[in-house]
């Protein structure tokens, strides 16, 4: 090959010419533009010269350039569609009142259905975005105590390593523990910087990793390699925010930062803040504790009686996991098989693809992060469809409904010739026409709406629906133009059909009335929108009546009042002593009614659980139990109270030492009952066994406490055991403020917080604050249901006044001759609004039972529930009523009070 | 209606194709523009304009024979016709009379009105 044949201009920009050029011109203009690339290619390189090819050829983008048409029966339809196109447009300028209606009204719906779309596309891609995510794993337990089986999320920290060495199907395992199996759960992380200055902040998304967690997730790096980023046993690698807060923008690997004030951890990588969809968000990876414990015998003693490790395996592209499934349940025998034995219990070991974590069905508990709930995804996903459906009947309705405006241009084209397909056509292209531009019009709504949006439903979904994964995923483009083209010929096809079909003659004649099926139909379509509302109203009363109930129900203490402060976690041997003098200090001050240390606060499942049962027994009458480490003055400070016997002494706490002492211990009435007392006075001084670790201790019941409301009123009362303190380690200080002067005391606290224990940085939340992040999700729900309800009946009024508005102007000669023969406003009212009241009550028949099946189903999931009650039958009734009542009566009293004459005169 | 008027970049043009005779082909002609007036051009621009000029019968053209910077492709030379010719003409006597009325021109003229 000679060198100057090499020198083409890129094969596809050729192509591109090709393509819209015509035939006539292509040979020169190509020649041309080759020889101008030959040119350039030589003075200015290679680079330049392609894209100044490039330029070219859109340059030649121009009139003269293009191809023609060159079958000359198409010619023919581009007339009659520029026609139809023309025809189209007149209308829906003429009638603006309906187009801006229907367009709006679709534009309303469409733009809901995206964001609903959107959402749900984000829920069902949860973890989608790892490399492997279809070949990864957790471990999780699924443990069978005295008949009642539960699945648990985390795994023991011997299963992962085992089943590497056990089974060649796993390539490789990862283990992730939060710190709070350590800590607290909040940890405080200090940095000193270059001159000298200190900066701390309390973090509590920290986990410790093994370095393969880098490696089998894909999460990106920015600094760092993930290879051999926690290989070391002090390495910590951060989030890029995290980074950002001790450092600024520079590079923080070699870095050093603080844990708590005792250890130190070299920076060794920083990683792209976890993406909302991810099941598992952290912003501190630490090496040390699984590090230190994996190589040394203390885990190895725990290896199959500690279930706190969140276990992942990764399997070979040709591993079968039903197989490796099975193979499992001789793989817990070998391992387990004693410990199940001794203690009475069996567990079997599943695997649960990574990518059904977060929509996973069943029940699992000590889940890293709350589950999303599959039911509510499908549930908005049906809201969406219902707010289109309930838009196009709109659209079905209005176009129908004025198809009479019509008929004369109708009569004429087939005087003309046109045939019935062609007129199809015709209006199918209209309804295009009429959902192109609602589409349009939901793009901008979207664009002004999206962050709203995802503030409501609570998901970083990025910043723009630009951004968002549905969009680069395709699967957007692929459910518009399903949209668009469902809604061009569903709503489209009827209305053709209708206004096709009309006779000639009649029309012409001028003697057209609507159809009497072409009623009939309308009003079963409008009548189904009633009984979309009915349902999606009754739906949100009841929501919002439970998720109300659940933040009103008294909880067993006054939330409002209790300050929670975290425990200092920076200190040395000292720490008690401060710890009184704080306690001292603020009791001193009259605002403050009473303070109370404690392991746990109310508001989240307890992480500490084992199981009691009554001495004597063996561990076939296990009962679970969780475990509160509380200061005496923790009931007075919450206001519970002790139903039977008495609160513990000053001196009484004792460490879990000796297996042959006594220990002093109280429950709640939960413990009582499914020990199987009869009363709360019947446990005081009976004797149990009660598990710490792997060992059984026995305890007396001083004392009974009333139940309250551990964790949110979807679930029961938690049955829990109270020790008292074995020296100082609570992760809360309990305040219970009289709430007179809040902010003063709050600041008088935190001076005396500074002084007592420096180096700690001091937070603080309301416990009812606390206790009502439970009810995110549900509130999140109730607004999303409330929003999209509301949005699903605007749309239905919408169409209802259109409606109303046709039909009275079509009954206005009727209206006036009423008048004249002496019939009142009122009476015409009645008159009028009788078929919707008909209507909107067969609509409720139809709508409420369907509700309250599906309400029960969804109340049963919560352990306190509100009563169905009767505010779900009559509201949405009255709503409704009231909606269309209105725009009936407007409408004839606007007609109604206008001249009679006027309408009566031509003829 | 057909238009017979032309505008000073079509004027270039046509000046272009009878200055360069039988190399009159767009690339060629783009070169020459770009040379002659220091102005740069689109071989799109060019070719639209050539088409015109040929719509309006000023321009004729053949095509040339196939050449190997042009990977084989022929040249379209274009050619002015008489009409072309006369356009030009037109053209060029139509400022000249502009020219001759303008006041520097025409002192004589100038004084004569404020006389």
């Amino acid at each position: 090959m000679n060198p100057e044949g090499k020198q083409h201009p890129p094969k596809w920009t050729d192509r591109l010419l090709q393509w819209f050029c015509s035939e006539q011109v292509i040979e020169t203009l190509q020649g041309d533009l080759h020889e101008l690339y030959i040119k350039r290619r030589r003075r200015s390189g290679k680079f330049r010269a392609d894209l100044y090819f490039f330029l070219d050829v859109i340059d030649v983008c121009r009139p003269f350039a293009l191809k023609r048409r060159s079958n000359p029966n198409n010619l023919n339809y581009d007339g009659i569609f520029q026609n139809y196109f023309k025809a189209g447009s007149r209308n829906l300028i003429r009638n603006k009142s309906f187009s801006t209606i229907n367009i709006f009204g679709l534009a309303i719906g469409m733009a809901a259905f995206f964001l609903i779309i959107q959402y749900v596309d984000f829920e069902l891609n949860y973890d989608k975005f790892h490399q492997n995510s279809d070949r990864i794993y957790r471990v999780i337990i699924d443990s069978e105590r005295s008949s009642s089986s539960s699945l648990i999320a985390s795994n023991h920290p011997g299963t992962g390593p085992s089943m590497k060495t056990d089974f060649p199907e796993v390539e490789e395992y990862a283990r992730i523990i939060h710190q709070s199996i350590f800590m607290g759960e909040v940890t405080t992380w200090s940095y000193i910087d270059e001159p000298g200055r200190e900066k701390i902040f309390n973090e509590a998304r920290v986990f410790s990793a093994d370095p393969s967690f880098l490696t089998m997730f894909s999460f990106p790096f920015v600094f760092g390699d993930p290879g051999n980023a926690l290989t070391d046993i002090n390495s910590v690698v951060i989030s890029q925010s995290v980074s950002e807060k001790f450092f600024g923008p520079e590079n923080p690997l070699g870095k050093t930062l603080t844990l708590n004030g005792r250890q130190t951890y070299n920076v060794t990588g920083v990683f792209k803040d976890i993406p909302g969809n991810s099941h598992i968000k952290f912003d501190l990876l630490i090496s040390s504790f699984l590090k230190q414990w994996s190589d040394g015998e203390w885990l190895k003693e725990k290896s199959w009686v500690w279930p706190e490790f969140y276990t992942y395996v990764r399997l070979t592209p040709q591993a079968d996991p039903k197989h490796l499934e099975t193979k499992l349940e001789d793989f817990v025998v070998k391992y387990t098989g004693d410990l199940m034995k001794e203690w009475n219990f069996k567990q079997r070991f599943l695997l649960q693809p990574l990518t059904d974590i977060h929509l996973g069905s069943s029940n699992i508990r000590k889940e890293i992060e709350v589950r999303g709930s599959e039911r509510t995804v499908y549930f908005l996903l049906g809201i969406a469809t219902l707010i289109l459906v309930i838009a196009w009947i709109n659209y079905i309705n209005l176009s129908t409904s004025t198809s009479i405006k019509r008929a004369r241009e109708v009569g004429l084209r087939k005087v003309v010739g046109a045939s019935k397909p062609q007129l199809i056509t015709q209006f199918l292209l209209e309804s295009a026409m009429v959902n192109l531009l609602a589409i349009l019009c939901s793009f901008i709504l979207i664009f002004f709406t999206y962050p709203f949006f995802g503030q409501l439903a609570g998901k970083n979904m990025g910043d723009s629906l630009l951004e968002s994964s549905l969009i680069s995923g395709g699967r957007f483009w692929l459910i518009l133009s399903g949209v668009f083209i469902l809604g061009s010929f569903l709503a489209g096809l009827y209305p053709a059909f209708v206004l096709s079909s009309f006779r000639i003659v009649t029309v012409l004649k001028g003697k057209f009335f609507g159809s009497k099926s072409g009623i009939i139909l309308r009003k079963t379509l409008v009548g189904s929108q009633f009984v979309i509302s009915v349902a999606l109203i009754a739906g949100t009363i009841m929501v919002y009546k439970q998720v109300s109930f659940m933040r009103n129900q008294e909880l067993g203490y006054s939330a409002e009042q209790l300050l929670v402060i975290k425990s200092p976690s920076v200190g040395d041997s000292t720490i008690r002593s401060r710890m009184t003098t704080f306690k001292t200090e603020l009791m001193r001050n009259p605002e403050i009614n009473g303070l109370a240390p404690s392991s746990q606060i109310p508001g989240k499942l307890i992480p500490m659980a084992n199981s009691i049962r009554n001495f004597g027994e063996g561990t076939g009458g296990n009962v679970r139990t969780y475990h509160y480490m509380i200061d005496r003055d923790f009931f007075d400070t919450f206001g519970l109270d002790i139903v039977a016997g008495r609160n513990f002494r000053v001196n009484e706490s004792r460490d879990l030492q000796d297996t042959g002492t006594i220990f002093a211990i109280m429950v709640n009435e939960q413990v009582t009952e499914s020990l199987g007392y009869s009363g709360a006075q019947e446990a005081i001084d009976q004797l149990v066994y009660f598990a710490v670790g792997t060992k059984d201790w026995v305890g007396k019941i001083v004392g009974v406490v009333e139940n309250f409301n551990q964790q949110s009123l979807r679930e029961g009362y938690d049955p829990i055991l109270f020790f008292p303190f074995p020296g100082f380690s609570g992760q809360y200080i309990t305040i219970n403020l009289n709430m007179i002067h809040p902010d003063e005391t709050i600041s008088f606290i935190e001076d005396q917080y500074r002084q007592a224990f420096p180096g700690n940085q001091f937070d603080y939340f309301f416990l009812d604050d606390f206790f009502d992040r439970q009810y995110a999700a549900d509130q999140q729900f109730g607004k999303l249901f409330g929003l999209f309800s509301g949005l699903a009946l605007a749309i239905a009024c919408l169409g209802l006044l259109g409606l109303s508005t046709f039909m009275i102007s079509q009954r206005t000669k009727e209206i006036a001759v009423r008048k004249v023969l002496g019939s009142t406003i009122p009476g015409m009212i009645h008159l009028f609004s009788k078929d919707f009241i008909r209507l909107i009550v067969a609509a409720n028949l139809i709508a409420l039972p369907v509700v309250y099946f599906f309400i029960r189903n969804w109340l049963s999931d919560f352990a306190f529930r509100t009563n169905i009650g009767w505010s779900m039958f009559i509201v949405p009734a009255i709503v409704l009523l009231v909606i269309s009542l209105t725009t009936v009566s407007i409408q004839t009293i606007r007609t109604g009070s206008m001249n009679a004459t006027r309408f009566l005169r031509s003829e | 209606m057909k238009e017979t008027g032309i505008g000073e970049f079509e004027e270039v043009i046509l000046l272009l194709v009878g200055i360069l005779d039988q190399n009159a082909y767009a690339f060629r002609i783009s070169e020459e523009f770009e040379s002659q007036t220091g102005r740069s051009i689109s071989i799109g621009a060019v070719h639209s304009a050539l088409e015109r000029l040929s719509g309006k019968g000023f321009l004729t053209s053949e095509m040339g024979k196939p050449s190997a910077g042009r990977g084989g492709r022929r040249k379209r030379i274009y050619s002015i016709t008489a009409s072309g010719r006369r356009a030009l003409t037109a053209s060029r006597d139509f400022r000249i009379s502009l020219w001759s009325q303008f006041p520097d021109f025409s002192v004589d003229q100038l004084s004569f009105v404020f006389n």
